[in-house]
């Protein structure tokens, strides 16, 4: 099963071994033996793969230009089961699952997190925490801001080396 | 009037040494991390935030909190909170007790600002700074004061004090006691007597 959404300059695509479209709610169930969501714009860049994942839409409410309310509906999802994100700028995640939220634009995720997170100046920070979110970029899907919480242990070390 | 002497000849060491400000050393890496901490280390912490510049991926600035400790090549440091300004070049280490380590240093106080550029650690607050330098042969020398800065350079660090300045020598752990073990009282320095000593000229970081 495949489903492609566009949203812009973060179109992605879900691959998943089975799917359900709960009709009333819109909810996407997605299935085994492997999801994966990645960017569809062009060359497979962002990539999240885990056992089984749920997309769901919420409906977003802004003003555009000229101050006329404007709604829409984007999906949040959510990937568990060993899931693996690696990111086109570097950082790459291993958790138990990891979700992202719309409202806010962030991805983030609970229990044992271990992640290597590149300082854009040649070094990585890699560790391992309870719980993070990363707030993530409208226009450029870059990270804005990345917190660790829990007992976390960050270790410096070149950014070619996997987590 | 011996000791008196000794002081007075230390205390010109330190005035002189203070007064040839070193340069800034060269070499430092680019990534302000690597340059604080060295290329190895290791982070505990309660919290941690990184922001980032959105465009270039560059992290901007690091804000740790809840039981920091840092161990790394360059410099051991406890604190509650510690910032780090990648743009501003600064790390900010605050708490009850910050506690620092680097090579022949000990520093305790309750505020800690290193400027990344020149490399001066400035030690203030609440508990007062308290600094404790070995030196080559063994000796320990302590200062206490309102504010101490240290300028580290390759080879050596410099400390200059401000305010009610106190400065210890403690004996050497292991050298023999018939010698120069016998521990002496701590001589309070007479800060007219110092502000004499040091040139006008003399940069005290602030």
């Amino acid at each position: 099963m495949t489903v492609v959404t566009s949203e812009g300059r973060l179109s992605y695509r879900i691959r998943a071994g089975a799917g359900a479209l709960e009709e009333e709610s819109r909810r996407i169930e997605l299935g085994g033996p492997e999801v994966e969501i990645y960017d569809a714009a062009g060359e497979v860049k962002d990539r999240i793969t885990g056992r089984e994942g749920s997309a769901w839409p919420v409906e977003l409410v802004g003003l555009d230009a000229d101050g006329v309310e404007k709604r829409s509906v984007r999906y949040d999802w959510a990937v568990r089961g060993d899931v693996r994100f690696a990111s086109s700028q570097g950082y790459a995640l291993e958790a138990p699952q990891i979700q992202f939220n719309r409202a806010d634009y962030a991805l983030w995720s609970d229990g044992g997190v271990r992640f290597r997170l590149p300082t854009g100046r040649g070094l990585a920070l890699e560790g391992t925490a309870e719980r993070f979110i990363a707030q993530l970029d409208g226009s450029t899907g870059g990270i804005k801001r990345w917190e660790v919480f829990g007992e976390a242990r960050l270790v410096s070390s070149k950014a070619e080396q996997a987590p | 009037m011996k000791g008196l002497r000794w002081a007075i000849a230390l205390a010109l060491t330190v005035a002189v040494a203070a007064a040839q400000e070193p340069a800034p050393e060269e070499g430092a890496g680019s990534d302000p991390l690597a340059d604080i901490f060295g290329e190895e280390m290791t982070m505990k912490a309660g919290r941690m935030q990184m922001d980032f510049d959105p465009e270039t991926g560059e992290m901007t600035v690091m804000q740790i909190e809840g039981a920091v400790d840092i161990v790394s090549q360059n410099m051991n440091l406890a604190c509650d909170k510690l910032e780090i300004d990648m743009v501003k070049q600064i790390m900010i280490a605050t708490g009850k007790l910050v506690d620092f380590e680097r090579e022949d240093v000990k520093g305790r106080c309750g505020r800690l600002e290193y400027e990344i550029e020149t490399k001066k650690t400035h030690f203030t607050g609440v508990p007062r700074p308290r600094v404790q330098q070995r030196e080559k042969s063994g000796r320990i020398t302590e200062t206490v004061a309102d504010r101490i800065t240290m300028i580290q350079n390759k080879n050596k660090n410099n400390i200059l004090w401000d305010g009610n300045a106190e400065l210890r020598v403690l004996p050497s752990p292991s050298a023999p006691k018939a010698e120069s073990a016998e521990k002496k009282p701590a001589e309070r320095i007479d800060n007219g007597s110092v502000g004499r000593l040091r040139s006008p000229a003399v940069d005290t970081g602030r």
